[in-house]
């Protein structure tokens, strides 16, 4: 697994783009693996060997046919820089169409997507509650559980009422709410 | 080695050392801007017979090269409005090059059948003799010959790192420039091809090294 790294280390540094840093490391590594250094020494041969490839030798007279064909290719072709432009009224257009088809992309997402889910955060502690036990119904056990779960927050409640500031941060609302819970409750 | 676009593989991408701007070639562009088939003509002619060279790395086929150079040149003086003044026009050129050549190698079809690099070059006999003897020589004659096949036979993209940074002599930076990627993707190229070439080559590389045991 450390050597893939070294390998391509050694792969940079022939082509000169290892920071010293990694240089450095990558010689401490070659000095303890005879097979990166093998491995080093074959990427050597190589680069040497592809860097002798000279270009092929072009037939006399090739260039010149070449030129020739170029210029005859020129004559009978298109005109220099006429490659066409996207005109300015033609780039308003595409821009309008492109805004076009984004709004009604956008109208067909609102109308026929998915619904909102129904407003699962009450306005009310009364709209709370009230939905809470509309959804227990008629169910005893349900209801005495859910009874105890609320006793249970209301006794944490009056803990935090006995802190002076508790009631500073209720709205009055919350006050109005919970006042008689309180007042029945314990006495403040 | 040529170094045509940088002058150093440590170079951070400048593009235009060696064949910057210069005076003559910015009126010849000028004029070619305005219509001047001849001063076209003449650009055309100063460069392209590295163009072809070039072209010829990737093809191997003179006439293919032969034809890709026409085609580079033809869609530059189509295309020369979207030249910008200023930058040199044989690095323009050379983008457009090696672009249609890829292009033109993928669409051929070519590299499909080369995505599994060839298997041949190893089951090959290797010459044996010590370097410096005939024998030697021998071989090294034919390791050089079994890497050019070995370089055709590279996928593509391996290919293409390859002859830009080790026979053009480019840096990561002018390759990826031209090939459209990043420094650290040419890097991993040359990695993977080195690698590949390395393994199927090896017994030539070992017995070149050493010589005959």
């Amino acid at each position: 697994m450390a050597c893939r790294k070294y390998e391509r280390w050694i792969s940079d540094e022939i082509d000169g783009r290892l920071s010293d840093k990694k240089r450095a490391a990558l010689r401490g590594h070659l000095e303890k693996c005879e097979g990166c250094r093998s491995y080093k020494e074959n990427l050597k041969l190589l680069q040497a060997e592809a860097g002798k490839s000279r270009d092929a030798a072009v037939p006399a007279g090739f260039m010149d046919a070449l030129g020739r064909r170029l210029e005859e290719g020129l004559r009978s072709g298109p005109v220099a820089g006429s490659e066409k432009a996207t005109p300015l009224a033609w780039r308003w257009k595409w821009a309008w169409a492109g805004a076009a088809v984004f709004v009604l992309a956008a109208g067909a997402i609102l109308l026929l997507g998915p619904k909102t889910p129904p407003d699962l955060w009450p306005a009310s502690y009364e709209d709370s509650l009230a939905r809470i036990y509309g959804e227990i119904g008629e169910d005893a056990d349900l209801a005495e559980s859910f009874d105890q779960v609320l006793q249970a927050s209301i006794g944490e409640t009056l803990l935090q009422a006995e802190n002076p500031t508790f009631w500073d941060g209720l709205g009055e609302d919350e006050i109005r709410l919970m006042e008689p819970d309180v007042t029945n409750g314990r006495e403040i | 080695m040529k170094r045509i676009m940088g002058t150093s593989n440590e170079g951070s991408g400048d593009h235009e050392r060696e064949a910057g701007p210069d005076p003559s070639e910015q009126g010849l562009v000028a004029a070619a801007r305005n219509g001047s088939m001849e001063a076209f003509s003449t650009l055309a002619r100063r460069y392209q017979e590295r163009i072809y060279h070039t072209i010829l790395r990737f093809t191997r086929d003179p006439e293919d090269a032969g034809d890709l150079t026409q085609e580079t040149f033809m869609a530059a003086y189509i295309s020369l409005r979207s030249f910008r003044q200023g930058a040199g026009f044989y690095t323009w050129i050379y983008r457009i090059a090696v672009n249609s050549t890829l292009n033109f190698l993928k669409k051929k079809g070519r590299e499909k059948n080369k995505t599994e690099f060839r298997k041949d070059v190893d089951s090959m006999s290797v010459p044996g003799g010590p370097p410096d003897s005939p024998e030697g020589e021998s071989m090294r004659n034919e390791l050089g010959r079994k890497l050019g096949e070995a370089i055709d036979g590279l996928p593509l993209p391996f290919r293409s790192s390859f002859i830009l940074v080790v026979h053009e002599g480019m840096s990561h930076a002018d390759a990826a420039g031209v090939l459209g990627c990043s420094e650290n993707t040419v890097s991993w190229r040359m990695h993977k091809a080195r690698k590949l070439l390395q393994r199927k080559l090896k017994p030539y590389l070992d017995e070149v090294r050493h010589g005959v045991p």
